[in-house]
């Protein structure tokens, strides 16, 4: 009997209950879908590098001996060992593709997942090569394919294409944040199908020893050797899909909040609303014999109603939906043989604290009001005493029009549903300013970095065999502009951390930026580094920074003399002629030009970088982002317009008998509509205001969890911020002019016929 | 006297479901200028009905209502409000202020509309209530709300108050105070004033008498002789 009571309270407030409905359903939905999102990229990655059994440490070096193998195999905690030679190669018919070779004895260990044709096989002559390459290049199993390889031309017949766990995000260099199918890919071969001897550079390893360990073997094994040890959570390609996950993790609860905080207050509001109004109804089912638990038990039981129905709905859609739309947007960026949306069964447990919090603030507003005996209760509640706030003791407040009077009055009388409605606002102004800086920040990127850092347009690699006549052949050539990038080790308290290194000689491609935007020059002695370095190792000016090249012994210290600001490329810059003075000579690796791709056809160059193809990349990005924009942006206008229409309609059925007070006094239909309007401008303004650095630090949190490789300050134009604050006031005089048409439906005569 | 309120053969019918139920059935009457009436009739005869059509809360549904000259029936809804406004004073037995508005900012608030109002403090002055000018209503006594019911009508200096069972939430004592004020409005200032009650009595004070009893006229009776309502034998 109860329960249809409830139906019936739940039809008559419809419009609160369908918004308490629509913002579990959605903080649910986000919430689980974001977890289903961050929680499945987890669990398929470790899937997927279990059953390609990832190597746990990769040792660099030259020319590994399969004694080599046999002695660091024969320690005790190293499970497995297994050689590589990895290097890089090129379609003979579009140099600018580069396609990092693996020749490998058995592919036992980081071994491939077959997406198409035959799995790799040591016996078997051919080439396994990466299916999103061959996709991108019209590649086909069966194919044969021409590659300059170290020099010479190589045919090949595609055996199988596949995908490798080491490449879930694979880029060629640093300048490069997004994958680039169409010009770089991997592939495998064996090494029984290569002719010439293999001077093996890799060892990879299945061990579950530590860092510190590995180090120590490495260095009592190959002590004459230079060789670098980088462990498994160092690959640029975990590290960078760990961090995503991370990212997708810390979504998961910021967004859902702001949705699930106003349904609670929400589900409060409307409770204690309908409480209060049948106060002399809860008297009466007290006066009947109804115990204070089933009274309690009734009103709880609205909550839990409509949260269970949203919080069901929500878990059971989410999961499925919203991963979807993220995955589309995540495979441009990595590559995983399957994803899927994993729940855990904890988010159960959440789902099911929301739902009682619903519930809960039926049960609190209820008991405010069985407080007291039943004849007490049968009493109309004596109505509250009107206080003269300071404000309206002031000279000026009788100088106010009584529009201003009367809705500021009502505000003050109803702090709690004020407060939602600021916090409804302020929540979807910040989900929009933070969608709309998103794109802004990354449209930012690619300005800063390949219109203003990066001035060159096409970067090309220089093999190390590239000969001192034909280098002096290229210097002459035109003008370019000579990096070495190289890999070094910087000593930061007695930890040693693995950065990049970039000399830069002569030339001004390159024209970077301090932090407060003004050019700089890398000075002749000393080095710099970026801003993100400087923050992760609490670097300032004129620290002294302790350095080495990679797999080398000896260390360097150098003063940090500038600081620059970059998007990308995060690591260390250093003149070429400081880098002199250091009595090192610098060794280019790639060089900077203006001239087209089409140029450098020679076998020379390991590899040849378009900007052109780095930008076409970034923007093909924009797109897929752009979906996820439209969804922070409809989650964000249905926030706005659920909580404005519902407070709307609340505070205007508590006023309806004043509002048809004053039709009958001859107040014209505009007129009232904007007496209406008032309150909400006012809190929507508010909420704007306060919006404004809400979705400032709500993008700031979430670019943190970018990575380390990018340094993404938050980057707002003010087009956003005009658009999101007209966007959000429209909203809310839209809303307005909807909730105004019940102004022409009241009834004059029966609105004003009694007390109710 | 010419008449200045002329009600032509007006009917006004509720659908109840599928059956229809005529509340007010073809009356007609006519009520001059200044006059003090009152009209009587048992629970249900169409008085409420009868005064909310005049006052332009609520449209016939056939005939026509003339004041002043002007036929309310054809108005379209933004006259009907202007109607409201400039021309016609309600006065409810609920009171109907705005709780969250001082005595005097519910009577202020009129300014907002009509722009030839009479003076705030004179007439809180006149209706009693200038002690309490800044109490909210629910601090005030039934009688005291009524006053200021009754003050925010006047305000508007209108020609015409309308008062459905202004007295009857309250006692009679309180009733006495309040109906003089409003025949004195008919007598001192010359505004026409229609009561409806239920205090059959009270027609010993009224220039007019309209009974209504199932929607219908039942008889009108002019009173020469009205006497000052404090002078009625309650
Ligand atoms: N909105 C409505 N829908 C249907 N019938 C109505 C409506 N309003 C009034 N009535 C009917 O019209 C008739 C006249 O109502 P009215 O309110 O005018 O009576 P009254 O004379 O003012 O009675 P009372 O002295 O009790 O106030 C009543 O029988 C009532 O049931
Ligand atoms: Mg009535």
């Amino acid at each position: 009997m109860l329960f249809r009571k409830m139906l019936r309270d739940l039809k008559s407030n419809i419009v609160q209950f369908t918004s308490i409905f629509i913002m579990i359903f959605l903080g649910i939905f986000i919430f689980t879908g974001m977890h289903a999102v961050g929680n499945g990229m987890d669990q398929s990655s470790k899937v997927f590098y279990k059953e390609t059994n990832l190597a746990n440490a990769t040792i660099y070096g030259l020319d590994f001996t399969k004694e080599d193998v046999k002695q660091l195999e024969s320690k005790d905690g190293v499970e497995k060992v297994e050689r590589r030679f990895q290097t890089n190669a090129s379609l003979e018919n579009d140099t600018k593709t580069t396609i990092q070779l693996n020749i490998v004895e058995s592919n036992a260990i980081s071994s491939n997942h077959l997406v198409e044709g035959e799995a790799f096989q040591r016996s078997k002559d051919g080439i396994w090569l990466n299916s999103l390459f061959a996709k991108a290049n019209s590649i086909k199993v069966g194919d044969s394919i021409k590659l300059y390889v170290q020099g010479q031309i190589m045919t090949k017949r595609v055996k199988g294409l596949i995908i490798n766990p080491e490449y879930v995000y694979g880029v060629k260099d640093e300048n490069e944040m997004i994958p680039d199918h169409n010009n770089y890919g991997y592939a495998f071969l064996s090494s029984q199908d290569i002719k010439f001897e293999i001077p093996f550079n890799q060892l990879i390893i299945v061990t579950d020893l530590d860092k510190k360990i590995l180090e120590d073997i490495k260095l009592s094994l190959f002590k004459e050797k230079q060789s670098v040890l980088v462990m498994q959570e160092d690959y640029s390609s975990v590290r960078m899909f760990q961090n995503e996950i991370n990212q997708m993790k810390a979504m998961e609860t910021i967004f859902p909040i702001a949705f699930l905080l106003i349904a609670i207050l929400t589900t409060l509001t409307t409770m204690t609303r309908i409480t209060v109004n049948q106060r002399t109804l809860i008297g009466s089912l007290k006066a009947l014999g109804f115990s204070n638990g089933k009274i309690l038990r009734h009103y709880t039981s609205y909550g839990t109603f409509i949260g269970i129905l949203g919080g069901v709905l929500g878990m059971t859609t989410g999961p499925i939906i919203l991963p979807d739309i993220i995955f589309s947007f995540q495979k441009g960026f990595y590559t995983l043989p399957e994803w899927k949306g994993i729940i855990e069964p904890t988010v159960a447990l959440i789902v099911f604290f929301c739902i009682s919090c619903c519930g809960l603030s039926g049960f609190f507003a209820c008991r405010m009001e069985l407080q007291g005996v039943a004849a007490d209760i049968l009493r109309p509640k004596a109505p509250k005493i009107n206080k003269h706030t300071k404000l309206e003791k002031s000279r000026w407040w009788n100088l106010m029009k009584f529009d201003y009077q009367w809705n500021i009055r009502d505000l003050l009388r109803n702090k709690l549903r004020c407060a939602v409605a600021i916090i409804g606002i302020f929540g979807c102004m910040s989900l929009i300013i933070c969608a709309f800086g998103l794109r802004d920040t990354v449209h930012g990127i690619t300005d800063t970095a390949y219109k203003n850092i990066n001035t060159y347009d096409t970067k090309v690699g220089l093999s190390e065999k590239i000969t001192q006549e034909k280098f002096l052949e290229i210097e002459k050539n035109g003008y370019r502009q000579f990096i070495q990038e190289s890999a070094i080790e910087i000593d930061d308290n007695g930890e040693m951390v693995s950065l990049a290194m970039t000399v830069i000689g002569e030339g001004d491609y390159l024209k970077y930026k301090g932090i407060d935007d003004k050019s700089i020059t890398l000075p002749n002695s000393g080095v710099a580094i970026t801003n993100k370095i400087a923050k992760l190792y609490d670097l300032k000016i004129n620290d002294q920074l302790k350095w080495r090249l990679y797999g080398t012994d000896k260390w360097f210290t150098s003063k940090i003399m500038r600081i620059i600001k970059n998007p990308v490329g995060q690591g260390i810059y250093i003149s070429e002629d400081s880098y002199k003075n250091m009595n090192q000579i610098m060794v280019p690796t790639a060089m900077l030009t203006n001239e087209e791709t089409s140029k450098f056809t020679q076998e020379e160059f390991s590899f040849v970088q378009s900007k052109d193809d780095l930008i076409n990349n970034m923007d093909v990005m924009m797109e897929t982002m752009n979906a996820m924009i439209a969804l922070l942006i409809s989650a964000a206008v249905i926030l706005g317009v659920v909580v404005l229409y519902n407070l709307g309609v609340l505070s205007f059925n508590e006023r309806i008998r004043e509002l048809a007070t004053l039709k009958v006094l001859g107040f014209q239909y505009t007129k009232l509509r904007k007496i209406l309007q008032i309150q909400n401008i006012w809190i929507t303004l508010l909420g704007t205001l306060l919006g404004v650095p809400g979705g400032y630090l709500l993008l700031n949190y979430m670019l943190k969890y970018m990575g380390d490789s990018f340094d993404l300050s938050v980057n707002i134009s003010y087009f956003s911020y005009a658009f999101s604050i007209i966007g959000t006031l429209m909203l809310s005089i839209g809303v307005n002019r909807l909730l105004s048409r019940k102004l022409k439906k009241i009834d004059m005569v029966s609105a004003l016929k009694g007390v109710e | 006297m010419k008449s200045y309120i002329e009600f032509k053969k007006v009917n006004k019918e509720y659908k109840l479901g599928k059956n229809r139920f005529l509340a007010v059935n073809n009356i007609d009457f006519t009520i001059g200028k200044g006059e003090f009436v009152v009209v009587l009739g048992p629970s249900g005869a169409g008085k409420s009905t009868v005064l909310n059509l005049l006052g332009g809360m609520d449209t016939v549904t056939s005939g026509t209502i003339l004041v002043d000259g002007k036929d309310i029936t054809s108005c379209s809804d933004r006259e009907l409000t202007d109607y409201r406004a400039t021309d016609v004073g309600f006065i409810f037995q609920f009171y109907n202020l705005i709780p969250s508005l001082t005595v005097r900012e519910n009577v202020a608030l009129v300014k907002e509309i009509v722009k030839s109002t009479l003076d705030v403090e004179s007439v809180l002055e006149s209706v009693g209530l200038n002690d309490h000018r800044f109490q909210f209503p629910t601090q005030l006594s039934g009688g005291e709300q009524q006053r200021v019911s009754i003050a925010r009508a006047i305000f508007k200096n209108p020609k015409l108050l309308l008062c459905d069972e202004p007295t009857g939430a309250l006692d009679s004592d309180t009733g006495v105070v309040i109906l003089s004020l409003l025949q004195d409005m008919s007598r001192i200032e010359g505004r026409t004033v229609i009561i409806v009650t239920h205090n059959a009595i009270l027609a010993e004070a009224a220039d007019k008498v309209i009974k209504l009893k199932n929607g219908k006229v039942q008889e009108v009776i002019f009173n020469n002789n009205p006497i000052p309502v404090n002078e009625v034998n309650w």
